[in-house]
């Protein structure tokens, strides 16, 4: 197991430099590139002078690809103009909420998306089976945009039952911890139902196509057979099985979860760093734009390499091969 | 034979029907098929593949998927109870208990994310309420009676890391773990090497002394019949055609698809080079022709069995026939 | 014997007819999704012939009529500059659809011919082109499209190639996998062993087994652009204003004001996003269960 592990983490390696070169590549591209404004104007001149000569937009292209990365690894991943402050601060503030929202999104998908899978396919073909079937149809197929826009109509604007956007209320900004986490917990409801929306279709599908599956394989006869009760044949032999492919699902979900994230802070007005990037783009901040890309490319590899690791603690065979 | 007439049976199977509602129309896999197996015996049913005698064996203990099956009627009388009236419950007490199964492919009929340890202990802890290390040593125990090298070490084993042959010995272990009065194996060692077909039938053959345990043998292959069975069913498409104890089927077959079976095995004392066969395919269960569903493949088949099909008689003591023309004797109109 | 051969006969020709044939019977016979294939159809035709039925053209500014609801003359109403919302809706279709179409088009000619090269050659050019592919698909896809648009300007072109350039793997993966299967499969063994050339065999029998995913992946693939399209123009990142798209008119709801009082501007956009990418996930679902019937059961 541990092997494998380290086997897994050494595989991330090229896959994460090979997305990082091709990042540098396109926004060394770009107008105005990194390297003019990637300086903190608060570092004593010589060392203003020593990036300066390393970044150097003359510079033959890999070096400066290796340059950035050496200062990247030291946690220097630039300076922000507009916010003031080095890229990976200013990331930092708001990872936090973009974690938050996604994080509450995948548990309420797996917490109901996977028993209502289950349901589905042990009773295929019933009227519950059908209804969940549209349900998830309806849940794939709308857009968190135009989802989150009909709630914040209808639930935030229209009922007032919700805050119409932020992660606090201004008005807090001095109350004590419980009090603030309490209001950003209220703050994030909306968001976390339109962002777990989707997600919870993802998983009932995938769940109930992998029960179906399993529901017909030979040693779920077996375990009839040998007169266990449909209970444990279903949620023991059966689910075990099935939750397989389900793990890798969380993996595989990852950059479509940050994907949601983005929409999702955007419409609720979160401070995350999906809000962060949109106004990277538009304020032309590519030093935070690479930033906040090799973070999240870094994330999803790392939510890869943690499906993986729970694939093997739940498939026995793994660990062999 | 007539002191086994004697015995009482332990299951008798009366006009079981178990059809199938499937798009392509009904599908009467098993239709009124009636049966017996005696204490201590061993049946064993033939027939091509699609005759229906898996489903025949699956709903004894009913575990044929409905839907898209259903039990349309019949009986299934063991210990006294009817199989297809009582509870789910009830019918959980017997599954694994008095009767199990050992299924045609070991590969895929052993669940891949638990231990053996685990999968032979769990039947014996629902059958006999034994706690967890009571169970383990009588798993442990099971496995050394089939005869698995090291039965310590294989129960922490998953079975992936098992051979086929040693899977198949797993299942067997499993089923005969309570001391079944029936055993029913469907197919057993079809899926595996010759070699390891020959020993896993003699393990089969010596642990029924061992444990006096019926055993309801099902295959397509007439030499493993004839090692294994006292009497042998002869199905096709989804009706009983012949049963007769093993010497008389192989001796003197009576219905045309069982003398067709029996000469279309390759014959040693024989210098024809070719194998007899039987013309024609295996009927499609859905579309099946009226009358005898043989007669489009039998030699003798006249107008009578295109229009009706025959009772199963009883031509001889202990022998009985579903055909018009036994033997495939002559009719006027031929 | 007479009666034995008729029946031979029978079960040969009731299995010989044809490969799509049967995928057609089967689709035909699940209601869903032939519902949905007419309601694409129908999409698909408004946004065909909106210049002939609507009676206003798609920039026409009449500051009179500007900012009212639904009505008879107009019947989706008319935005702040009093253009009609009812022919916008269906000239944005043009786009979300055109594009959806040709980054669907472009990505599979980019995956099918590095999936087959990867299939056929294994590999080194096996294992570049999946290493190259696993690469791709760890990107955060939303993130890296946001990127790119910033550097390379939005416009419709830099879109497509960006959408289709970042979503060839899923099919490369899919034919890859197929004619790997596929090589392994019986009748190819038994093929090589009649001697029949490769060409022959790449045409006759691996073509009609791999289209039949490829075509799925068509229908599941214009649903996921169509989404992948309308994010991004909503964020302002998509398709540049004026030119409408499904994304660009819902996102005049970014305005709370627009948002809470004039529904018209957001919904049948939304609708029209919600209703194209159901039926093409429908479709597709159905097309799928078509192609392979023991899924279904």
């Amino acid at each position: 197991m541990k092997n494998y592990i380290i086997r897994r983490l050494l595989q991330i390696i090229p896959v994460f430099l090979g997305i990082l070169f091709i990042l540098f590549f396109i926004i060394d591209k770009a107008p105005g590139s990194i390297t003019s404004n990637i300086m903190d104007p608060t570092m004593t001149p010589e060392l203003k002078a020593a990036l300066q000569e390393k970044l150097d937009p003359s510079l033959p292209f890999y070096v400066k690809f290796f340059n950035w990365l050496s200062e990247a690894m030291k946690g220097n991943f630039g300076y922000s103009f507009k916010h003031y402050r080095p890229v990976i601060d200013v990331i930092g503030d708001n990872i936090g909420c973009t974690f938050a929202l996604s994080l509450v999104a995948l548990i309420i998908a797996m917490l109901i998306g996977i028993p209502c899978g289950i349901i589905s396919a042990t009773k295929q073909y019933s009227l519950v089976d059908n209804g969940l079937t549209v349900l998830s149809l309806v849940g794939l197929a709308l857009p968190t945009f135009f989802f989150g826009l009909l709630l914040l109509k209808v639930l935030a604007v229209d009922m007032k039952l919700f805050p119409i956007f932020g992660l606090m209320n201004p008005l807090n900004a001095k109350a004590d911890f419980w009090t603030k986490l309490g209001d950003q917990a209220y703050h994030l409801v909306l968001p976390a139902i339109v962002l777990g929306f989707a997600e919870i279709a993802s998983f009932m599908r995938y769940t109930r196509s992998s029960m179906l599956e399993v529901i017909r394989s030979d040693y779920i006869r077996t375990a009839r057979a040998k007169g266990l009760s449909e209970k444990i044949v279903i949620y023991r032999h059966a689910f075990r099985n099935a939750m397989i492919p389900i793990v890798t699902l969380i993996g595989f979900r990852l950059p479509g979860l940050i994907s949601g994230a983005v929409m999702t802070e955007t419409i609720f007005s979160l401070p995350g760093v999906g809000k962060l990037s949109v106004e990277a783009v538009s304020t032309r901040n590519y030093p935070l734009l690479l930033g906040i890309n090799a973070m999240l490319t870094l994330a999803t590899l790392f939510g890869t390499l943690v499906a993986d690791i729970l694939y093997a603690a739940v498939d026995p065979r793994i660990k062999y091969h | 034979m007539s002191e086994m007439m004697e015995k009482k049976p332990l299951l008798e199977v009366k006009n079981l029907k178990t059809y199938f509602h499937s798009a392509g129309g009904l599908v009467k896999a098993v239709d009124d098929v009636s049966f017996d197996v005696y204490e201590g015996e061993t049946l064993g049913i033939v027939g091509e593949s699609g005759c229906g005698k898996s489903i025949t064996c699956m709903s004894l203990a009913r575990l044929v998927e409905c839907p898209p099956g259903k039990y349309e009627g019949g009986e299934i009388l063991f210990d006294g109870q009817d199989m297809l009236k009582i509870s789910d419950a009830e019918l959980r007490k017997i599954r694994g208990n008095k009767i199990s199964y050992i299924f045609q492919e070991p590969m895929t009929s052993l669940n891949p994310v638990f231990k053996i340890g685990k999968q032979i202990e769990e039947v014996l802890r629902v059958h006999r309420n034994m706690s967890k290390e009571e169970a383990k040593k009588e798993a442990i125990h099971a496995l050394d009676l089939v005869r698995i090298p090291n039965p310590e070490r294989i129960v922490n084993e998953y079975p992936f890391a098992l051979s086929g042959g040693m899977r198949q010995r797993v299942m067997i272990a499993m089923a005969l773990a309570c001391s079944p009065k029936l055993l029913v194996a469907d197919e057993p060692t079809t899926a595996l090497d010759v070699t390891i077909q020959a020993q896993v039938l003699d393990l089969m053959n010596d642990l029924k002394k061992e444990i006096d345990t019926s055993i309801l043998f099902i295959t397509h292959d007439l030499s493993v019949i004839a090692e294994m069975a006292d009497r042998v069913m002869v199905m096709y498409a989804g009706k009983v055609v012949e049963l007769a104890d093993v010497n008389t089927i192989f001796e003197k077959p009576l219905h045309p698809y069982t003398i067709g079976l029996i000469s279309s095995r390759p014959d040693m004392s024989t210098t024809s080079d070719r194998l007899n066969v039987i013309p024609g395919n295996v009927p499609d269960l859905s579309d099946l022709p009226t009358g005898c569903a043989f007669n489009p493949r039998c030699p003798y088949a006249s107008d009578k069995c295109r229009e009706g099909i025959s009772e199963l008689v009883e031509v001889e003591p202990n022998h009985f026939v579903r055909c018009y023309y036994p033997g495939g004797e002559k009719h006027d109109g031929n | 014997m007479t009666t034995m051969s008729g029946n031979g006969m029978t079960l040969e020709s009731s299995k010989k007819y044809s490969y799509w044939g049967g995928v057609w019977d089967r689709l035909r016979k699940n209601k869903l999704a032939m519902v949905s294939l007419v309601v694409l159809f129908i999409i698909i035709l408004c946004c065909i012939f909106v210049p002939i039925f609507s009676k206003y053209t798609l920039s026409e500014v009449t500051m009179a009529d500007r900012d009212q609801a639904p009505s008879a003359v107009h019947w989706l109403g008319t935005d702040n500059i009093g253009r009609d919302l009812f022919t916008r809706l269906f000239y944005g279709g043009r786009v979300s659809l055109g594009v959806a179409v040709a980054v669907t088009a472009l990505e599979c000619i980019i995956g099918v011919i590095l999936g087959s090269l990867a299939g056929f050659f294994g590999g080194k050019v096996d294992t570049a082109i999946m290493r190259i592919s696993e690469i791709f698909m760890c990107f955060p896809f939303l993130m890296i499209c946001i990127t790119l648009q910033a550097v390379f300007g939005n416009s419709i072109r830099t879109l497509i190639i960006i959408l289709s350039v970042l979503s060839w793997p899923s099919i490369a993966r899919i034919v890859r996998g197929q004619i790997l299967s596929l090589r392994e499969m019986d009748y190819m063994e038994a093929c090589r062993a009649l001697g029949i050339s490769n060409k022959r065999q790449i045409f006759k029998h691996l073509f009609p087994n791999v289209l039949a995913y490829i075509i799925v992946y068509i229908t599941l693939s214009m649903a996921s652009v169509i989404l992948t399209e309308t994010s991004l123009s909503f964020l302002g990142l998509g398709v540049n204003p004026p030119t409408p798209t499904w994304g660009n008119l819902i996102q005049e709801a970014r305005n709370l004001y627009i948002l809470q009082h004039k529904w018209w501007y957001w919904v049948p956009p939304g609708l029209m996003i919600f209703l194209s990418i159901l039926c093409f996930n429908i479709l597709g679902d159905g097309l799928r269960d078509a192609i392979d019937p023991k899924m279904q059961k």
